[in-house]
């Protein structure tokens, strides 16, 4: 039912990213969106299987992307690391927590992409936009990625719940069959 | 004298006999109405009046009520079918812009020697640090790594990664990206490399070279990649600084990639 329900959630984030939101003016600012399924995962699950979600998502985000293939794995598996690391020490439900995991995140993936850059082009591939861009990534992954991990939250419940009636209407037809 | 019979017989057909002769006269209109008439129609008549009219009074609500049922439903069926003929009217604006656009890829096909794949884009990067978009064609349809893409406006990019029935093309923006190019008039050459926001930089041209803004960017065809002579872009700023061999030209692309939608991939000799 979780597997189901992040298999969805990733699907959803990954054509949000890629297909709807480049056609908004928004997507020149926008934070990576898979960000956000990761924090979650790594907020909600203790369980040492959820390091291989972590690398599946970074699998299929670098091959629907441009970048060097293995850049958005290894991003996810430290800010996955990160946060299984700053949760032993905080309150889980703060929402100031939250915001800096969302910026601490941000920073760790735009500093994997800038290094990237640096090793391919050197210092004049890495312009001052660049850092620019991360700021204002790091803003707004601050005001959405505690709202997002709020909805996501809400929604799972309900998605269970859903899912749990369907099950048993299913059980119960096929008993009665 | 006469029997009881007799007496009911003749008073039955006296009465027949005057009931003929009344109606006949009334019926002739040779009798004129009397008092009584009068009254019974004084009387009767404002109620008559009354109720008739308020027998059309319901009658008309009742009218009016069905009139307002049917044109609520009528109103329902025309919202529809308003809505369907606006969903319609936008289609057609969206298929006109399809095939005014799809017109100018296949003038400029047909301008050119070259055999193409049209493909649509499907998907663009998820990271705003590089430019890659997706399109819906791949190794089934004869697409493979390396080959250019275009489209009527000037050069895309190329192909970087094919997948069965998908490929992910590098834009000339990204700034991995390079493309052999001259200046159209001068034919100075250069390399036309992408940056991190929309414009691209045509690098490597010497400070002697004379370049103005507003001339045309060409693929020189040197790179084994792009064929020669599409447009890559204009020129819109040119830097010239003492210390430097080179001059420092940014250009505007010919092809506005926020707005694409179809390209071509250009199949080459040596890709057949």
């Amino acid at each position: 039912m979780k597997i189901s329900f992040f298999v969805i959630l990733t699907l959803f984030l990954t054509i949000m990213q890629t297909a709807v939101f480049p056609d908004f003016f928004l997507s020149h600012h926008s934070f990576d969106l898979l960000i956000i399924n990761i924090i979650y995962l790594s907020l909600v699950f203790t369980h040492p299987g959820v390091i291989i979600a972590v690398i599946v998502i970074g699998c299929i985000v670098d091959s629907v992307s441009g970048v060097h293939f293995g850049l958005y794995l290894t991003t996810y598996i430290w800010i996955y690391v990160i946060v299984q690391g700053l949760k032993q020490f905080v309150f889980l439900r703060n929402i100031g927590f939250y915001i800096i995991i969302a910026a601490t995140a941000v920073v760790i993936e735009s500093v994997f992409l800038i290094l990237s850059v640096f090793i391919n082009q050197g210092n004049n591939g890495v312009l001052s936009l660049n850092y620019y861009l991360m700021a204002k990534q790091m803003f707004w992954a601050s005001v959405f990625i505690p709202l997002a991990l709020e909805i996501i939250t809400i929604v799972q419940k309900k998605y269970e719940v859903i899912f749990t009636n369907f099950t048993s209407k299913m059980k119960k037809k096929s008993d009665y069959t | 004298m006469f029997s009881r019979k007799m007496l009911f017989l003749i008073g039955g057909l006296l009465l027949i006999a005057i009931n003929f002769a009344v109606l006949t006269m009334s019926s002739r209109e040779s009798v004129d109405e009397n008092g009584i008439e009068r009254v019974a129609i004084t009387l009767v008549a404002p109620f008559q009046m009354d109720v008739s009219k308020s027998i059309k009074a319901i009658e008309d609500v009742w009218i009016a009520y069905f009139c307002v049922v049917s044109a609520a439903k009528e109103n329902v069926d025309f919202k529809k079918q308003l809505a369907n003929i606006d969903r319609i009217k936008s289609r057609a604006r969206e298929l006109e812009f399809e095939n005014n656009r799809l017109k100018k890829l296949v003038n400029f096909t047909r301008s050119v020697e070259y055999s193409f794949v049209a493909a649509k884009v499907i998907a663009r990067d998820p990271s705003p640090w590089f430019k890659t978009i997706m399109v819906d064609k791949g190794k089934k349809d004869g697409l493979s790594k390396g080959l250019p893409v275009v489209v009527s406006e000037g050069v895309v990019g190329h192909v970087i990664k094919v997948a069965p029935n998908y490929a992910r093309i590098l834009l000339i923006t990204d700034r991995n990206s390079a493309v052999d190019s001259l200046v159209q008039n001068s034919r100075v050459r250069g390399i036309v490399k992408g940056g991190s926001g929309k414009e691209c930089f045509f690098r490597y041209a010497l400070r002697k070279d004379k370049i103005q803004t507003g001339e045309i960017i060409i693929s020189s065809g040197f790179d084994q990649i792009f064929p020669k002579g599409l447009k890559v872009g204009e020129v819109v700023n040119v830097k010239k600084e003492p210390s430097q061999l080179f001059q420092k030209i940014i250009i505007k692309t010919c092809v506005d990639f926020d707005k694409i939608e179809e390209v071509l991939v250009v199949i080459t000799d040596n890709n057949r």
